[in-house]
């Protein structure tokens, strides 16, 4: 996704898709590749994505951005079907209660927010800012 | 030595002079070294070695910093400004901060080395000069003629000879004679320990040293491959490797920093678009505050530091992987003799039958116990001491040509013969129940009637609530012989013991008791001291089959154990603790060796691994979390400058856009310095739920981790934002 972004901000070919310069520019680059990745392929209405650039490197981001998860995540499971259960005891944490669950949801989080907030901030957060 | 019970399978009373294994449950920590200027230095070559590339390339963490350290000093060189030298210099200084805390943690196992390779330099030895094979212990072996050959030379089998003052040249079993052995060398205990020929207290160690007396050795290992040799190798961390937990963490380590270079190599074309194109300084700054720095430079220290508490327990781990386990140990199987109780019993009351006085049972026993040294034999004395002031004058009668009738494992009875007045003979016998019956039966006499019932009826009680019963019996001239009753032998658990294993419990880790006492009396002591579960009647075979049905159910086991019939039971448990005093075959077949041989020492073996774990998780958290502050530091300086609206993300009020970033620079490499002691120290521990240690440890390290570098770098950036020119 960032990868994809960066490219279409520094080749003409992506340039030249964009309506706005600017901050805004970059938001409706960056929300079409997490777009295409992540969910349902939606872009803004100020980029034009039907060119063969932006429908290749988009059609690659929805690729890699649902088979690489889906792949990691049965490797996970195989690596955790294949280890034998331990029985709980106070020794073990368990999986159900906030604490597991928050500090999950925690480390995803910052992992992710670390990741992409130069971006971001780049984009969404000047256009809101300013 | 005679013992009046069947044969105690223990190391049995500990002396006198002996290092206090038995009794403290806690033995004192042996002072902890605090970091010192001298330690650093001497840890700085090695540092500075450690930078090599090569080397350097396994962390690639480091090895990113170190590439990011290359390249701005190169900028630094062809375009020198103040802000990218002090960035240079600043990633240089993280580079060395890391391998310096490997350094350091290195270098207190190395001064242990050093000083034991100097225990070993030039020892010469007194070879009993006849060969090898014919020599027989206690045959007068230090009469013969001895010669001079350098310990280098030793072979397994040579008999030596050390006396007083001299240097035992090599790993053997004492064959002949007692002397009392300074093993601080190896130990750190200066206290003189007893080692005799026979038993448990045979083994010696090369390169400890003999205080008084003579005793002849028989060397046991090949010199280059004796206990030291491979300490010395254990603490220098030559033979450390990985283990998998450090690997696994070195992988979520390497990806995110594989994350982070992908996240600040695509934010040049966002930065350029938007018009605020950025120097690679500054890129490879952040780069370097966003990876995982501290963890990274601190994940060796941690492990190193781990197996050094351990070391200064007098705990030598074979293997990292070890001490790990140790940290996630579920089920710990204790033996109860001199683990959980001292490895003797005590006599604590007496139980007359048959109409005999308290009295003259007491007299009885005392006087069958006078000359007898075992700590039972010496507990009856004390206690009918205590309570009979008459007694005592049973000690005359015990020198007037009394015979001593040793304990055997045949007749498992031992007593005293003493003559009357009147030329008659006086039997005095304790024992066994069974042994001293058959002995009462074989002289004619009986045990019948009320006698018998109350009899039978004191020696179930005595079994029922943990303790041991002897019976004592009296034999006057040729008359049958007659019973006077029983003695109760106490089990004495030892004290803290139920504190601990409640904690043990409070973490989620099983005790189960070994014992070969039978049900009943193994589950009365396993009660007085809180122990979860009990295997009574134990074999070596039972044992084994115990561990594997628990490593079925996915549990992790520990052990500790001393005899050869253990080292099945030790090499199959995931963390088996050999004694020191133990065979050669269970220090083989276990992953740990205690040199101190108290086997209590479990318990904060299984401390010290949790300790290393929770001390990597906290670090990583702490590292991760440290990043949040540093982007609010680095952001708003990167753009702020083109993008003003960005100003609102300073939240710290950083002086200046350079400043910010050096600062946050320079505060991840100081936090390196900082940590390290901690990395060393270990965090906190104390016995609690899973649960209860990770909510507690997130709250300091995660949240803490959030905050601290706010405060840190404002800090730092309030004193670089003095530099002139920034």
């Amino acid at each position: 996704m960032l990868v994809g972004t960066a490219l279409s901000v520094v080749l003409p070919d992506g340039l030249a898709g964009q309506q706005e310069g600017g901050p805004h520019g970059l938001s409706e680059v960056l929300y079409a590749f997490a777009s295409a990745g992540n969910n349902n392929g939606s872009a803004f209405a100020g980029l034009s994505v039907g060119t063969p650039y932006y429908n290749t490197l988009l059609g690659l981001a929805m690729l890699v951005g649902r088979f690489v998860p889906i792949a990691l995540v049965l490797a996970l499971a195989g690596r955790l079907a294949s280890q034998r259960a331990v029985p709980a005891s106070a020794g073990t944490l368990p999986t159900h209660q906030p604490l597991f669950v928050g500090l999950l949801a925690t480390v995803a989080l910052v992992v992710v927010g670390l990741t992409f907030i130069p971006a971001l901030s780049l984009g969404p957060v000047v256009e809101s800012l300013s | 030595m005679s013992t009046p019970l069947a044969p105690v399978t223990r190391p049995s009373a500990p002396h006198p002079s002996a290092p206090p294994t038995g009794g403290g449950v806690t033995p004192p920590e042996r002072t902890a070294r605090a970091l010192t200027w001298a330690q650093v230095r001497s840890a700085l070559p090695s540092a500075l070695r450690k930078l090599d590339p090569r080397e350097l390339s396994r962390s690639p963490v480091l090895f990113v910093v170190e590439l990011g350290a290359v390249a701005t000093t190169a900028l630094a060189a062809t375009d020198p400004d103040l802000f990218s030298v002090s960035i240079a210099v600043w990633l240089w200084a993280t580079v060395v901060f890391a391998t310096l805390a490997e350094s350091v943690a290195e270098s207190r196992g190395k001064a242990q080395a050093s000083s034991l390779r100097a225990s070993q330099k030039g020892t010469s030895a007194r070879r009993v000069a006849a060969p090898a094979g014919t020599l027989d212990g206690g045959t007068g072996l230090h009469l013969l003629p001895t010669v001079e050959v350098p310990s280098s030379r030793l072979q397994v089998g040579d008999v030596v000879v050390v006396e007083a003052g001299g240097t035992i040249p090599g790993d053997g079993d004492v064959i002949e004679g007692v002397a009392s052995v300074d093993e601080s060398a190896i130990t750190g205990e200066s206290a003189p320990v007893i080692r005799e020929s026979g038993g448990d207290r045979s083994a010696v160690t090369g390169g400890t040293t003999v205080l008084s007396d003579r005793i002849v050795v028989r060397i046991t290992a090949p010199a280059g491959h004796t206990f030291v040799d491979r300490m010395i190798a254990l603490v220098e961390g030559s033979e450390r490797q990985r283990t998998p937990n450090e690997i696994a963490l070195n992988v979520l380590l390497t990806s995110l920093t594989i994350v982070f270079v992908l996240a600040v190599a695509t934010l040049q074309p966002f930065a350029a678009y938007s018009g605020a194109k950025q120097s690679l300084v500054v890129l490879v700054a952040l780069l370097v505050c966003l990876i995982p720095t501290t963890i990274g430079a601190l994940l060796s220290a941690i492990g190193i530091a781990g197996m050094d508490r351990l070391v200064r327990r007098n705990v030598l781990a074979m293997s990292g992987r070890a001490v790990e386990a140790a940290g996630d140990v579920d089920v710990l199987l204790l033996d109860k003799t001199g683990t959980i109780t001292h490895g003797n019993r005590f006599a604590t009351e007496v139980l007359p039958v048959g109409g005999v006085g308290a009295l003259e049972l007491a007299r009885a026993a005392r006087l069958a116990s006078v000359a007898d040294e075992t700590p039972e034999g010496r507990s009856i004395v004390e206690l009918v001491d205590g309570m009979d002031d008459g007694a005592r004058d049973g000690r005359e009668d015990a020198a007037r040509g009394a015979q001593l009738i040793p304990f055997t494992a045949q007749t498992r009875m031992s007593g005293v013969d003493l003559p009357l007045p009147d030329g008659a003979v006086r039997r005095l016998r304790k024992g066994a129940g069974s042994a001293v019956q058959r002995w009462v039966a074989s002289t004619g006499g009986s045990v019948t009637g009320a006698g018998a019932d109350e009899l039978a009826a004191h020696v179930e009680t005595v079994s029922v609530q943990g303790g041991t019963p002897l019976v004592v019996a009296e034999q006057v001239g040729d008359a049958p012989a007659r019973v006077l009753g029983v003695v109760r032998l106490k089990d004495v658990v030892k004290d803290g013991l139920r504190e601990r294993f409640d904690q043990l419990r409070a973490m989620g880790i099983r005790s189960v008791m070994v014992t070969g006492d039978n049900a009943t009396t193994a589950r009365a002591i396993a009660q007085e001291a809180g122990v979860d579960d009990v295997l009574a009647e134990a074999t070596p075979e039972d044992k084994l089959a115990l561990i594997r049905r628990e490593q079925e159910g996915g549990r992790l086991v520990a052990m500790a154990g001393d005899g050869t019939n253990d080292a099945p039971a030790l090499a199959q448990s995931d963390v088996g603790v050999a004694m020191n005093t133990g065979t050669t075959a269970a220090k083989e077949a276990g992953n740990m060796v205690d040199l101190d041989s108290n086997p209590t020492k479990l318990l904060e073996i299984v401390e010290i691994g949790k300790q290393l774990l929770i001390t990597r998780g906290a670090l990583t958290t702490f590292s991760v979390a440290n990043d949040v502050a540093k982007y609010f530091a680095i952001l708003p300086a990167m753009f702020a400058g083109v993008l003003p609206a960005l100003g609102v993300l300073d939240v710290m009020r950083l002086s200046s856009p350079e400043s910010a970033i050096l600062s946050a620079v320079i505060f991840n490499a100081l936090i390196i310095v900082v940590l390290v002691p901690l990395a060393l120290r270990g965090v906190r521990y104390r016995p609690a739920s899973a649960s209860a240690l990770l909510r507690r440890n997130l709250l300091v390290y995660g949240v803490g981790g959030l905050i601290a570098p706010f405060v840190g770098i404002k800090l730092v950036d309030l004193l670089v934002s003095l530099l002139p020119g920034l």
